[in-house]
Parts: structure tokens; sequence; C-alpha cells
């Protein structure tokens, strides 16, 4: 049973923590007349008689039909024969595909002063207009270098032909049909200073029908009778009320995908008025066999799912299908919230005393009864929002209460009942315009009651049967781990030796860089900064940034260098001899030779990521994000003359960080995926692109290569940050988990 | 059974954005209520976020114009801050894509790099406090971002998230126990 933490004064340090920053006056100002003039537009504009303008033609006449449409056949049919229309583009999401599916006929590329912006893509729908473009090059000075200095916020627009400007909210919006050039224009690269960079892009596009071979994924309607299901769970006195009965998730939608499918699942938690449901863990998936099976929620089709028109939650579920039998099991746990007595109040008297202070304690442990069961009020404290925070604890079947104060009326709260997952413990804040102080009369009511764990499930099968997918789970060519297998891979045999170099959790909450032999016995601890570290290819040195500098250890003397430089992200050449970083404060790539502690830029340009060395020492390797889209462009910089080719595009990568690394003969790039938690693998030429290990967890948080082609790969395993070090030979798919590592890897050396 | 759902938890904060929501979708001009109302939890939460004034300020405006842009399409369904924060939150990634080559989260909080607390940090739990979180996963900080920055409920914290409220609940209380039990045993050496 996970009980509510007595937290409260944990929470006041977070909010601290949190509460550093305050907008400038100058900003709150700026913004608000900025807003106000935007209004009065829309006042202005909404005062004009309303003339149809001939591009709004036809969706005007569509949303006519559509209206009248409403109107005879009633909302909630208009809703299905609109989800009909649905069909599903990998990452652009759901679209209504009741019309052509346009493109962008080619892309459209312009360089000026170094500065690339290449328009890739577009996708017009009936709905919206989905586009994508990468910018190049700017360099890291066009930024402001003081934060009290805003760049460019002006949002970039389609401009129609007839001169209507498409504003982008998250897409931009249809594109009439009839319409088939545009252009985007892009006012200033976001956040950049004015003069800095050039302005003013504009790039004509044409749009031709989309390709046969576009991949639109049907979405298929599902007719589903809910079974109603909630049931207790292990050996549960309760016995589901016929109210919670009434409630049943539904598969709404169903997309075939290659390996599998995407369930789109309904569930109205507020379909039964007379009963108050929570969910209160994670949606489970079991086959026939009753085995689990694992699944992750598609962000492009989730993010793009319309909202169910009578209030339900709907959620998008991915799995592989191979080796699932079905039918396949769909369940949510909850519980059911009752109130059994809503008259039922108590009161009572609380001095606060004529000055509460933020922080202040009081332990009460009054006992009080309400609706039949006893409460006791252990604390009460005063909170930083001017408020109260009341803790209580009751029998398990409590799940909170609604607390006031009389004669003051609250500006916000929180807190409430635990649902059953706190074993009665429960607490209620209230905070105030000013904080209520002295003689205070408390009245508690509307007590309720939780039940047990119910499970409410629905069954569903595919309508046909595949034979297109294997009969048991397999790994794709080329994989050398999954979901599946990660936990089940050998450990690391005895016969491997060496070092590493983890950041660790110590047993005082401190984070801890350290050198480590592989059974996780401890070498050395270097640091309690050392989140930015990494070894040098020939095993001999170990480099970290702290406060004070570059730090080298060297791992046989135990010898420590350090350098006053400052930055991020630093790469040992492979003897160690040079490193490659980010700094910060200045801009881009520098290289620092650690014979002699001199520093140089090597590139300049913003928001580049240093991912190794050429086996010769002779070039860097960084990975430079694109503004605009997720890309990252791969290239080399020659460390002498500083010139910089670009090689290709990571287009699959982290939105957060790459995470990429270059193996020690200059070969093959090991990077983080989109949804961070898979690793893929690449040649240096941009070609034979694989998914090496698929889906191992929350997150990748490591990876590293050792001198002789093992890859080393951290994984955050769940949200107790427990973590798991996997040794993986690309080349053979020879994988081990290292065991006696449980912490993020930042540099590996093999014996 | 009588009808609860009137009962559940009372939010005098939601009453009185109903209000505003509704003058503001009578006159536009009246968002400026709105804006000043959220103005302070978006930007600390941008900031939280974004680990710089410049970046939170180009957020926190996008945030509000979005929002200006979208009111109309805004489902009158209770949840003005969730919509809001959700508006905040993927401005924020926008800014990181766009200006960032490592993870925010990650780096705002970092033991060593966080200027953006500095005096606040002096005592030595405040900065042991910094480094716990610093070292917790993205999804965690966010949570508390969402839950002390933002200022958000629960529920408009799972609205946010994608995710449900009790799961929301779940995960951070247990991520307070786990911060608190760390506190405590280094209190303790």
């Amino acid at each position: 049973m996970n009980n509510e933490p007595q937290t409260h004064g944990l929470e006041d340090e977070i909010r601290s923590l949190f509460a550093a920053q305050e907008p400038s006056p100058a900003f709150s100002a700026q913004l608000g007349a900025r807003l106000s003039k935007l209004a009065d537009t829309k006042v202005h504009q909404s005062h004009r008689v309303f003339i149809l303008r001939p591009v709004w033609g036809i969706p005007a006449a569509l949303l006519l039909l559509m209206l009248v449409v409403f109107f005879i056949i009633g909302p909630k049919r208009v809703y299905a024969e609109v989800r009909r229309m649905l069909g599903y583009i990998p990452d652009v999401g759901l679209v209504d595909s009741s019309s052509p599916i346009r493109v962008l006929a080619e892309p459209v590329e312009q360089t000026r002063n170094g500065i690339n912006i290449t328009v890739r893509s577009a996708v017009l729908t009936a709905d919206r207009t989905h586009i994508e473009y990468l910018v190049f090059g700017v360099p890291r000075d066009a930024y402001p270098a003081s934060e009290d200095i805003s760049g460019c916020i002006q949002q970039e627009y389609l401009l129609l032909p007839d001169g209507t400007r498409l504003e982008r909210t998250n897409d931009y919006p249809a594109v009439p049909a009839d319409v088939n050039e545009a252009v985007l224009v892009i006012p200033c690269i976001p956040n950049t200073l004015p003069g800095t960079v050039p302005d003013a892009w504009s790039f004509p596009l044409k749009f031709v029908p989309a390709p046969p071979d576009m991949t639109v994924m049907p979405v298929e309607e599902v007719v589903t009778v809910p079974t109603f299901t909630p049931e207790p769970t292990a050996a549960a006195e309760a016995t589901p009320t016929a109210e919670a009965s009434k409630l049943a998730p539904v598969v709404e939608r169903v997309i075939e995908t290659e390996d599998g499918y995407v369930l789109i699942v309904a569930f109205n938690l507020y379909g039964d008025p007379s009963v108050w449901v929570q969910q209160t863990g994670p949606v489970v998936l079991t086959d026939a066999a009753g085995k689990k099976v694992a699944y992750s929620i598609p962000l492009d089709i989730q993010n793009s799912l319309v909202p169910d028109p009578n209030g339900a939650d709907l959620m998008a579920y991915k799995f592989d299908a191979a080796g699932v039998q079905f039918p396949l099991t769909i369940t949510y746990p909850g519980v059911t919230i009752t109130v059994p007595d809503p008259d039922a109040t108590v009161s009572f008297t609380f001095d606060a005393g004529s000055n509460p202070q933020p922080g202040q304690e009081w332990r009460l442990n009054q006992q009080l009864e309400l609706a039949g069961h006893m409460l006791t009020l252990v604390s009460v404290d005063a909170d930083s929002r001017r408020g109260y925070s009341f803790h209580f604890k009751a029998d398990p079947h409590v799940n909170g209460v609604q607390v006031s104060i009389e004669g003051y009326t609250p500006n916000g709260g929180g807190g409430g009942g635990g649902a059953g997952m706190t074993n009665g413990e429960f607490s209620v804040s209230l905070s105030y315009p000013s904080i209520p102080a002295g003689s205070l009369n408390v009245t508690l009511s509307n007590l309720s009651e939780v039940s047990e764990t119910l499970l409410w499930s629905t069954m569903w099968s595919p309508t046909t049967p595949r034979n297109d997918l294997p009969s048991s789970s397999q790994l794709s060519e080329g994989m050398c781990a999954n979901s599946s297998t990660v936990t089940g891979l050998p450990s690391l045999p005895a016969s491997f030796t060496g070092e590493a170099l983890i950041s660790r959790f110590n047993d005082d909450g401190a984070n801890m860089l350290s050198l480590v032999n592989l059974d996780g016995s401890i070498i050395a601890d270097l640091s309690t900064q050392g989140h930015w570290a990494a070894t040098s290819a020939d095993g001999t040195k170990a480099g970290y940034f702290t406060e004070t500098g570059f730090t080298v250890y060297d791992i046989a003397s135990g010898v420590k260098t350090i350098f006053t430089i400052s930055g991020y992200n630093p790469y040992l050449s492979t003897r160690g001899t040079l490193l490659a970083y980010i700094d910060p404060t200045a801009s881009g790539v520098y290289l620092a030779d650690l014979s002699n502690g001199t520093s140089r830029q090597i590139s300049g340009k913003a928001y580049s990521a240093v991912i190794g060395w050429a086996p010769d020492d002779s070039e860097v390797y960084v990975a430079e994000m694109a503004a605009g889209g997720a890309a990252w462009q791969i290239q080399s910089i020659e460390v002498q003359s500083g010139q910089a080719t670009p090689l290709f595009l990571i287009e699959n990568g982290s939105y957060k960080a790459l995470n990429a690394a270059l193996s020690p003969d200059g070969q093959w790039i090991a990077y983080r995926s989109r949804e961070n938690s898979s690793v893929y693998l690449v040649s240096i030429d941009g070609s034979q692109n694989r998914l090496l290990l698929d889906s191992l967890g929350l997150g990748i948080s490591g990876i590293t290569w050792s001198a002789d082609g093992w890859l080393a790969v951290s994984t955050i395993l769940n949200y107790s940050n427990e973590e798991l070090v996997i040794l993986v030979n690309p080349a053979t798919c020879e994988i081990y988990q290292v065991t006696g590592l449980r912490a993020t890897i930042k540099g590996i050396n093999l014996k | 059974m009588e009808n609860i759902a009137h009962k559940q938890t009372i939010c005098p904060v939601q009453d009185e954005d109903e209000a505003l929501i509704r003058r503001a979708k009578r006159d536009p001009r009246e968002f400026d209520a709105l804006y000043r109302r959220y103005l302070q939890p978006v930007y600390r939460y941008l900031y939280s976020r974004l680990g710089s004034v410049e970046d939170a300020e180009d957020a926190t405006a996008q945030t509000f114009l979005s929002a200006f842009e979208g009111f109309d399409r805004y489902r009158h369904d209770g949840h003005f801050a969730a919509w809001l924060f959700s508006i905040a939150r993927r401005k924020a990634a926008d800014i990181f894509r766009k200006s960032s080559m490592h993870d925010p989260l990650d780096d705002t909080l970092r033991a060593d790099g966080g200027d953006m607390l500095g005096g606040l940090m002096d005592q030595e739990r405040s900065i042991r406090l910094k480094a716990l979180v610093a070292s917790l996963p993205v999804e965690e900080i966010e949570l508390l971002q969402l839950r002390f920055a933002a200022d958000l409920s629960f529920a408009e914290i799972a609205s946010v998230l994608e995710r449900k409220e009790d799961a929301v609940k779940k995960s951070l209380y247990r991520l307070l126990d786990r911060l608190q039990e760390k506190m405590e045993v280094s209190n303790e050496q």
C-alpha cells in the first residue's frame, strides 16, 4: 500500500526551489499590451459584416453540409461519420482521409549567409496541414547572450494566393482543396537577435496528390457491445455495485500495423453520474493465455485524437501481436467512491494563534466521528500559500472529507481523497487571500468512502486472423534485444574484466561519478559533480567537468590534473591528449590541448553535440540539431583547419538528447531513438541504419563504446530510477547485462 | 444512490476561472484577466523547464499568444489550466528543439549548472535537495515542476500529461516519499 508521504516541509522546499524567478514587469507589461492589441483587433474584426471569400467556399459548404447532417441524424452519429473518415499517417497522426491527401511536390531549400532552411515535407488533409522544415547553420552568437534580452518570437505562417494567412498552432489549418500553392513565411529564425542572421524567409510551396504508395493506414471502426465486468480483486469483500456495472471500456478503433495493432480505447469514468470512479493503476493488456502484453502509447496518434463528445478518456495502445493469443483483455483497475451521508458534518475549534507562520505545525491527534467513521486529525500546518493543510488518518474505507473554515472563503486548494491507495491517510489543503488567524471554527463534511479495487475490462479480437505474423515474439533482423528479452539477458561472464566510469546515486542521495570494476566494486569516487564525463578510447584516462574546471584522471596512477575550462559534453581523443567539448558561455564546439592547456573554437554553430573522434584524432565528429524539426546533421570537423563536412541526417533520433557515440574505429554511430528508449546504429556514411536495442525501459541514459568495439548502454528501467547496463557486440549480437553496474554509463574499458 | 458529482473536491479556483472564461468568450479583451491570473505560474513553470529568462519569456509569450488565438477552440470543460499548460509544455518542447542540444530538464537543475538557483541554495540541505531533484528522471522532474512551480492540481497535471489522476498522485507521493527518505538518510550521516 502506498501511503501519502508526510512530506509537507519538503514540498515547501521544492516549491521554493522552483519559485526563484518571477517575470519582469517590463516583460509582463509588453506581453499584456500585445494581447490587448490582438484583442482589440479581434473585436474590431468581429464587428465586420461576415462575407465569405472564395477560398472559404468549399470549407464553408462542407461545414454547412455537416450542420445539415448534424440536425438530421444527430450529433453522435455525425461524430461517428467523422471518425469513419480517419486514416493514420505515421509521424502525422490520425487525419481526415475523406478527401484526397496532398503532399509537397518537392523539398524547397534556401541558403543565405551560411544558414540553410529546407522545407522537407508537407501533408495536406481535409482537416489540417502538417509541414516539416529544418534549419541548420545558425551561429551561436545569433542568440542572446544575456538572459534579459529576448530573441525573435514571430510565428511562421502559410500565405495563400488570395492573401489568406494560416497561422500555426500545432499544425496549420487545412489548405482548401482547390489551392495547390502557398508560401511558407518565416519572419525570422526563432529566438535570434535582430540583424544577426537573415530574416524574412519565404518558401513557395507546391502541393500535389499524395503518391499511391504513401502509408495511410485504415482506421477500422469497432462495433462493440460493452461487457460490464467490474469485479473485486483478490478475495475482496465488496460486491460490485449495480451503478459500477454501467461503465465499461470500449475498443472504438483499430489500426493494423506491420507488427501488430493500435487499439483506441474509450473509457468514460464519468459515464454514470450516480457513481464516481477513479482509475488506480495502469491499464493491463492480457492475452488469452494469461500473458501480459507489452504496449506503448503512440504519441502521434494520442495527440491527434478528437475528444470524445461524451467525455470519455481516449487512449491509444500499440502492441506487437506476434505470439499473442486472442482475445485480448484490456483491463482498467479502479475504485468507486461514494458519499454515504451527504448531510453529516462535524465541527471543531482550532486555535491558530494571532500570527500563524508558514511552516508552523500543530500536532492535534484529535478524534472526530463523521458519517459512521472515526477520523484522527493528526496535524495542521500553515503553508506558504497563505493557508492550511489538514492531515487525517482514518480506516482504509475512508477516501476523504471536505474541510471549510467558517467565515473564510478559500481561493485555492488541493488534496483530498487517497482513492484507496493511502490506507486511510489523506490531506486537505486550503489557501486564502490572507491566512485565517485566531480561533477558527472548522467543519468537516461530505465524507466519502472508497470501494475495494475493481477491474473494468473488455475483450477484443481481430476481425480477420493474420497469417503474416510469427507465432512467437522474435527479434527482428539486426536487433540484439527488446523489451521481451532484456530482463532475461545472461549476466556478463567473469572472463570480462575492465573498468567503467559511471554516474551513480549513492546512499547519501548524492550523484557520484565513480570509476568501478565491472562487478561494481569501486576503484575511485571521483566527484559529486561529474555529470559530464568520458574516458579516452585507449582506456588510460577519465575526464569530467566540475565547477572548478575539467579534471583529467590518470587511471593507472590516480593522478588528477585540473584545467580551468568550463563546458559540457566532453570527448577525450583516442589517446586522451585532446578534448572536444561545448562551451556554453562562448559559442559552439571547442578543442582543448591537454598537453599545454590551451583551447580554441573549432565550430561556431549553435546546438551541436560532440559525438567522438576519428581514430587518428584528425577529426572531431559532431551532431548539429536542426531548429524547426527533429533531425540531427552529422558532421566531421578537421582539427587543424576547422573545415566542417556535412555527412548525413539522423531523422529518427531523440528530440531531447541524441546521446550519440562514434565507435573507436570511426565506422559506426550509436544513438538514442525518438522515443528515447531504443538505440539505433548507423554507418558513418549514413547507410545500414538499424534498430539495435528496442524499447528497453523508460529511457536510455548512456551510450559508450569500448576500444574493441563493444557497446555499453545504460537504461532507466522504471520510475524508481533503477538502471541496467547492457554490453553488446553489435557485429555478432553477443549481449550481456552487467549486473554489478546499476548506474548511468559514461565510459568503459575492457581488458 | 445520490448524485455525488458536485461533492467532489471543491475548487474555488476553477469556479473563478469559469467566470473569467465566460467573460473572455464574450469579449476577447477580457482575456487579459486570464493572462494576469496565469502569467506567474506559466512563467515559473517554463523557467523551471528552460532554465533561462530569455527562453522562459519566449515560451511564455508564445503560450499566451497561442492560447489567445486558440481560445475559441477551447472546450469549456473546466480544465482551463490544464489546457493552458498543455500549450506551455508544447512551447517548451518547441523552444528546446530549436535551441538546445541536451535535455533542459536535466540541466536546469544540474548541480553543476544551476545559477538559476544561486542565492537561494546556500543552505546545505537545499543544495542536497537540488542535487537530488537534478538526479531524477526527466518525467519526475516535470511532475514536480507542474505541481510546485505551476501549482496545478492532480487532475490538471493528469490532463496535461495525459495520464490518469490517480497515477499522477501515486507517482508524486512515491517520489516525495523517496526524496524525503533520501533527505532524512543524508541528515543522519
